[in-house]
């Protein structure tokens, strides 16, 4: 078994905190993602891990034994870097049993387990070359080759394919999602997209500055985010935020006015508000529907942007007039906070749309699918199974795309 | 008929030649570069081309334009007056001080390069504060020194200045060139269980070698011509190193031109054999080196 603990670990560069007490418990052959922003401490978090910082205070447990004053190499952890970091004088073969050899390991062993894990990566044809003969896919495979081949308890991923294109991120992500079922080990991943995230992860840790801001299954962390923040991290396009203030409170029940004069009850629990309290309403662009809404729950939008992507199409608008200005101010690129802007709504619908720019549409909005955050951006707890109300046509379309990812 | 047609209106000068037009330079920019070039080319080599040709013309015909007697007399000669032990001696001393200094080097540079520790900018400054010391100022108190612990007459004391003097820029160098090889090696090296030591030698050593070979090659040049040191250092004949063994052809009372021509050109010679192989090396490792410092 090889579980991963971390006990309230801490790192610190004399001042800075990069990570804070963080707890987190790793189930035997997860597959965990950690994201966040840049800066947020997950390189750092996955370094403390493979021992290559030693960390300020906490401890590290692998199946059960404290590793934390551990060296690296005998941590049973294996690392894959964002730059490969392959010995470029050695052949892909002497990579691959290098740790290996450090070990001990008797020749014809290293050579039996090289060869297998180079059968698993596709790469045996590869394994005399040297790393500079060979392209960027191919050297991240060898990369994932030598962690592999020590068949240590854990492998560490710091970013494996942002060096990649992007045609070839997609092929290597269902890979590691292969091979993640193929080898008996926990993987680590770290990244700050978060597709790759959403597409690979058992579970997803989401990161900002050293702290841990939610902890979950993917489809936990779209449905039921625990705050703002990761509201707004996890999802593309992001979430709309919309400020609004607390009308009137119910048994389960918050109404809201929102931006362009719309009210809506969301049904969540109004522990610590009252009426009057400013809140946040979120709700995804994917959610949200071009049409009238016969219970009158719809926005009017200005639409200013469209792009068209074949399959759909997201519309760009603003809740309201000033239309002219909005639409300067996205070609200049300004407009990068768009789901934070007060009254710009980002709208994602099917690919056959027949919006026009500059025209004026409704959008439906359905109370159950929205979120609710406080002054502070943590949400407000949802009633019992109201959170997984999704429309009906993304609830049918949600899981088929998340499998179509993997299987691909 | 047509695609002719249209890279002739592709190309700038409208020339209809479908090769792609190369920046071409001013005819007499290239007249002056190339006569440049062949003057600074006939100082350099002449002298040299003039030594090893002289090295086989008998003294009567040494500095004659147009008689040429051939011989291998003068050669004959340095090696009967004992030239070839100031060649093992030269050999000797300057291989054992570029192979400690490069050793002692790599590992400064490594420390300098990849580990954190307080007051380090302060020491690398003090290395680099070596080499700005004039070598004739060295030249008394090391004198006293070697004196008093017996180091004066022999090749240990050639050896422990050369190295000394060598270390600064070697270490210069060298830290420039490693800040060139990414940290993540280091790492990898570290989570595949190698010990520091063994980090350096069998990983960075051999991705640095380009810029260790570089840095070598030119600390050798430097200690085989070195004269200074060595005729301070040195007095007994024994010991003596090739540049103190050529100075001893300059007699008194008479110069044989030929001898020092012949020795001249042995002196050269293991200068070339080393330099001209490693010349692609050499450049590009300087280069890599000269990026960051």
């Amino acid at each position: 078994m090889a579980d991963l603990n971390l006990r309230r670990v801490s790192k610190r560069f004399g001042d800075v905190t990069a990570v804070a007490e963080i707890d987190l418990e790793i189930a035997h052959r997860e597959f965990v993602v950690i994201v966040g922003p840049s800066g947020c401490g997950k390189s750092t978090l996955l370094r403390v891990i493979a021992g290559l910082e030693e960390l300020t205070t906490g401890e590290i447990h692998v199946g059960g034994e404290p590793v934390h004053r551990t060296p690296p190499a005998k941590r049973g952890i294996a690392m894959v870097f964002q730059n490969y970091a392959l010995y470029p004088h050695k052949t892909v073969a002497g990579n691959m049993g290098f740790a290996l050899r450090m070990a001990k390991v008797p020749g014809p062993e290293i050579e039996r387990r090289v060869i297998e894990a180079a059968r698993i990566l596709q790469i045996e044809d590869l394994l005399e070359r040297k790393p500079r003969q060979l392209s960027g896919g191919q050297r991240q495979r060898v990369a994932i080759g030598r962690a592999i081949v020590r068949e240590p308890k854990v492998v560490l991923f710091d970013e494996p394919l942002s060096n990649l294109d992007a045609a070839l991120r997609v092929d290597m992500r269902v890979e590691l999602a292969r091979l993640h079922g193929s080898i008996d080990a926990t993987m680590v991943y770290v990244t700050h997209d978060q597709t790759e995230a959403m597409t690979m992860a058992d579970k997803i840790v989401v990161l900002r500055e050293g702290r841990i801001e939610q902890v979950g299954s993917p489809m936990t962390i779209y449905h039921h985010p625990a705050n703002v923040f990761v509201a707004g991290f996890i999802g593309s396009p992001r979430m709309n935020l919309l400020p609004g203030t607390v009308r009137a409170t119910a048994d389960g029940a918050v109404t809201v006015d929102v931006a362009g004069g719309l009210r809506i009850t969301v049904p969540a629990e109004a522990t610590g508000i009252a009426a009057g309290d400013p809140v946040t309403l979120g709700v995804r662009p994917e959610d949200l529907a071009i049409g009238p809404d016969p219970q009158g729950t719809a926005f009017d939008l200005d639409v200013y942007v469209i792009e068209p992507l074949g399959g759909e199409t997201i519309l760009y608008g603003q809740i309201g007039g000033q239309i002219e200005e909005r639409i300067e101010e996205h070609d200049a690129g300004r407009l990068e906070d768009r789901a934070g802007g007060a009254r710009t709504l980002v709208v994602k619908t099917q690919g056959g749309a027949t919006v026009r720019n500059r025209q004026r549409v409704p959008v439906r909005v359905v109370p159950e699918v929205c979120h609710l955050f406080d002054r502070a951006g943590v949400a407000l707890p949802r009633p019992a199974g109201a959170g997984d109300v999704t429309p009906p046509e993304t609830e049918a379309e949600e899981p088929e795309r998340m499998q179509g990812e993997k299987l691909r | 008929m047509s695609r002719d047609a249209n890279q002739a209106v592709a190309t700038p000068e409208g020339n209809p030649d479908p090769q792609p037009v190369s920046i071409r330079r001013n005819p007499l920019t290239t007249a002056v570069i190339l006569a440049a070039t062949f003057v600074v080319w006939t100082f350099l080599v002449f002298p040299a081309v003039w030594i090893f040709v002289g090295s086989f013309k008998t003294n009567e015909t040494m500095f004659s334009a147009t008689a040429f007697t051939f011989t291998l007399e003068n050669y004959a000669t340095i090696f009967r007056v004992g030239f070839g032990r100031f060649i093992f001696n030269s050999l000797f001393i300057c291989l054992v001080a570029v192979v400690i200094s490069t050793f002692v080097s790599v590992i400064a540079s490594y420390v300098f390069s990849r580990k954190r520790f307080r007051r380090k900018r302060l020491l690398f400054g003090a290395v680099i504060l070596g080499q700005l010391f004039p070598w004739i100022i060295l030249v008394t108190p090391l004198f006293i020194m070697f004196a008093r612990i017996g180091l004066l007459n022999s090749h240990a004391g050639m050896i422990f200045s050369y190295v000394a003097i060598s270390i600064p820029f070697s270490v210069y160098l060298l830290v420039g060139y490693l800040e060139t090889v990414p940290r993540e090696l280091d790492e990898a090296a570290v989570m595949d269980g190698c010990s520091q030591f063994r980090i350096i030698w069998t990983i960075i050593f051999p991705v640095m070698l380009p810029g260790i070979v570089a840095t070598a090659t030119y600390a050798f040049l430097l200690m085989w011509t070195e004269f200074l040191f060595a005729l301070a250092f040195l007095t007994r004949t024994s010991l003596k190193t090739m540049p103190l063994g050529l100075a001893q052809f300059f007699g008194e009372q008479s110069i044989d031109w030929g001898a020092i021509m012949a020795a001249s050109a042995v002196t050269t010679l293991p200068a070339l054999v080393l330099f001209l192989p490693l010349q692609t090396k050499l450049s590009a490792g300087l280069t890599a080196g000269s990026v960051k410092g």
